[in-house]
């Protein structure tokens, strides 16, 4: 692991909501606050041992706020005395689909998560939907819950996930609708993958990388035009931009080195597994249980299924990706996408083509424009 | 350029302990349990022979109560270069340089060193034409694709040099000026390496005062063209350069000097 420990913690299976693409198979545990505890101490212990001194915890499920706020105030509480007692430095993020939320998590979205919540929300929205009830009421919860949010000044940013519709659409509608019609302003973009159980929507989501290309270029060009320089970030395009322009730049995890030395997922029952995506679906990867376990080092190091991760670069560079004018960028893309498609963790990305075009109309984009970016 | 540096095996590094050193060993653990014997401030940097290192102790590297910088030596980068992912993990506390020796399939290894944000170093012996033109394709890699952001020497310092119009020496940029690097061997035997000399075959060429005769070392018949047109993409790239910073205008609106 780097300097800061990264944990995606699912302190609930359960969830509130029924989207037809999920990735996860839901279960009804929930953590306690014992299970809590053992968990941090644990994940203490292997900062110590990896001489890393700082943990981000990005809590997410399921759904979190299946959870009773209290759980939380409680749960913050118990983290920071023990960060305290130990010397480390823990912050948290939140990931959640909004759908539970009132006003009663304000004080805690302030105290524990930087006043910052991290959303989800499609354009159009197919396929996220309440247990009772279609797409556009989903939407118009969703809306409504965000809406009250952002009145009571809590930040959000949005995760949204390409579909069909989106590309007919069409990048410039895709951008307008949350910049302009919802004024959100921090955008990250996903492209679909068929994790978890098969089922008829998951398999007529996929799009193909052509369209995906097309899409993404446009966005990159409505972005560049009315988003650059003017607050409005829309990722991965603005993050490509800038490590393109030599600048600091956060990739997302999908093109990282080896995703296997940036992170870890854990969830309510205790499963250790690689991400969020892995750790709900696949069980044939989970690296261990940590609550069976008193040495998280331990633990991953011998971990076979972790090892098959670590591997992956290994074992794919020197087909066609040591030729990409890109692998910097990439280094063969994303195992649960490759695997969710291929069946295999040992090939590239099946949306290598996609990100090949992404990159290269980025670097042009740099090359033939003034880019009025304001230096940090 | 102030002391001598001693490239020593990690064993030796107590006898060592008064000078500069590179530390060299198969087995990063032998070098962190030597470094604990001396000040570290002393080392320039440590030296791993080889990637094909334990996970475990890959790990442990991440463990060393110190951030000396690494460099890992590929003597087979054809097919060691794909190990170099193991070594990602290390790279956010240690700087990482590759050194890769100029053998068939080396551009594998350059080109991967830099995607994981790793300086590269080229041991350069006296490449043959298919390794000349290997190299010019790293040159061509390291000069014009915006993705690289770490030094490949000794392009890097020899272009910087070329653009400031100051000297370089290629000698020191090697780590090989014997004035300056005394290699000593497992055995403890302080090896004299080749003479840095201008060769009389040197006496026209345009950058003697550059290379001075690195490339003849041990070989006085060496045929240098290849060379000589890695050192004249580097001048023209250092010039276009020079010719663009010249007619673009600066942030303010000022014109540049």
């Amino acid at each position: 692991m780097k300097d800061n420990l990264s944990v995606i913690l699912l302190p609930t299976n359960r969830c509130n909501v029924n989207c037809e693409y999920c990735f996860e198979d839901k279960t009804r545990d929930r953590m306690t606050h014992e299970q809590l505890a053992s968990v941090i101490n644990r994940l203490v212990d292997f900062m110590e041992s990896d001489n890393i001194r700082s943990m981000t915890i990005n809590w997410q499920g399921g759904e979190i706020m299946t959870i009773p706020v209290r759980w939380f105030e409680i749960a913050y509480r118990l983290i920071s005395d023990l960060a305290a007692s130990r010397g480390v430095r823990i912050d948290h993020g939140l990931q959640t689909n909004m759908i539970g939320y009132t006003p009663k998590w304000n004080d805690i979205i302030r105290q524990m998560f930087g006043n910052y919540v991290g959303t989800s929300m499609d354009f159009p929205n197919l396929y996220r939907k309440p247990f009772r009830g279609d797409p556009d009421d989903y939407t118009r919860i969703w809306q409504r819950k965000v809406n009250q949010a952002r009145e009571s000044g809590i930040g959000v940013g949005v995760i949204a996930v390409i579909n069909r519709a989106t590309i007919e659409l069409g990048a410039r509608s895709f951008y307008s609708h949350f910049v302009d019609e919802l004024g959100l302003t921090d955008l990250q973009v996903n492209t679909p993958f068929p994790g978890g159980e098969e089922n008829l929507s998951k398999i007529g989501m996929m799009i193909e990388n052509d369209d995906l290309a097309t899409f993404f270029r446009d966005l990159t060009d409505v972005w560049l035009e009315h988003g650059q320089g003017r607050g409005v970030s829309v990722g991965p395009i603005d993050q490509i931009i800038e490590r393109l322009a030599g600048r600091h730049s956060c990739l997302p995890c999908i093109w990282q080195a080896n995703c296997v030395d940036e992170f870890i997922a854990i969830d309510a029952r205790g499963f250790v597994a690689q991400c969020d995506c892995w750790v709900t679906s696949y069980p044939e990867y989970f690296f261990g249980n940590i609550y069976d376990s008193d040495d998280l080092y331990d633990l991953l190091r011998k971990s076979p299924s972790r090892q098959k991760f670590a591997d992956r670069p290994i074992a794919i560079v020197d087909r066609d990706c040591i030729d990409c004018d890109y692998l910097s960028m990439c280094h063969g893309g994303c195992p649960v996408r490759t695997f969710t498609i291929k069946h295999t963790l040992n090939e590239k990305d099946p949306f290598c083509s996609f990100y090949r075009s992404l990159f290269r109309h980025c670097e042009q984009a740099i090359g033939s424009r003034v880019l009025d970016v304001q230096r940090h | 350029m102030g002391s001598v540096i001693y490239k020593i095996e990690a064993g030796s590094a107590a006898q060592f302990r008064q000078n500069r050193i590179i530390v060299r060993s198969f087995d990063p653990d032998e070098i962190d349990r030597h470094l604990s014997d001396i000040d570290v401030n002393n080392v320039d940097h440590v030296q791993l022979l080889s990637p094909a290192v334990d996970n475990a102790k890959i790990d442990n590297i991440s463990k060393w109560r110190n951030q000396v910088p690494l460099d890992i030596y590929l003597s087979e980068p054809q097919f060691e270069f794909r190990l170099l992912y193991n070594f990602s993990r290390v790279g956010g506390r240690h700087p990482i340089r590759v050194t890769i020796p100029v053998k068939p399939g080396f551009i594998k290894a350059a080109k991967l060193a830099s995607a994981l944000n790793f300086a590269v170093k080229l041991d350069v012996d006296h490449p043959d034409t298919d390794a000349v033109n290997e190299m010019a394709s790293v040159l061509e890699f390291y000069l014009h694709r915006s993705t690289v952001s770490q030094p490949v020497e000794f392009f890097h310092s020899i272009f910087v040099s070329f653009y400031r119009n100051e000297p370089a020496d290629l000698w020191m940029i090697q780590e090989d000026d014997p004035e300056y690097f005394r290699f000593v061997t497992d055995d403890g035997i302080e090896m004299a390496g080749p003479k840095k000399a201008l060769r009389t075959e040197c006496g026209r060429c345009s950058f003697r005062e550059v290379c001075s005769g690195y490339f003849k070392r041990s070989q006085s018949g060496y045929d240098c063209t290849g060379m000589i047109s890695i050192f004249m993409t580097l001048k023209a790239a250092a010039a276009e350069l020079r010719a663009n910073v010249a007619t673009s205008p600066l942030p303010s609106g000022r014109s540049p000097q």
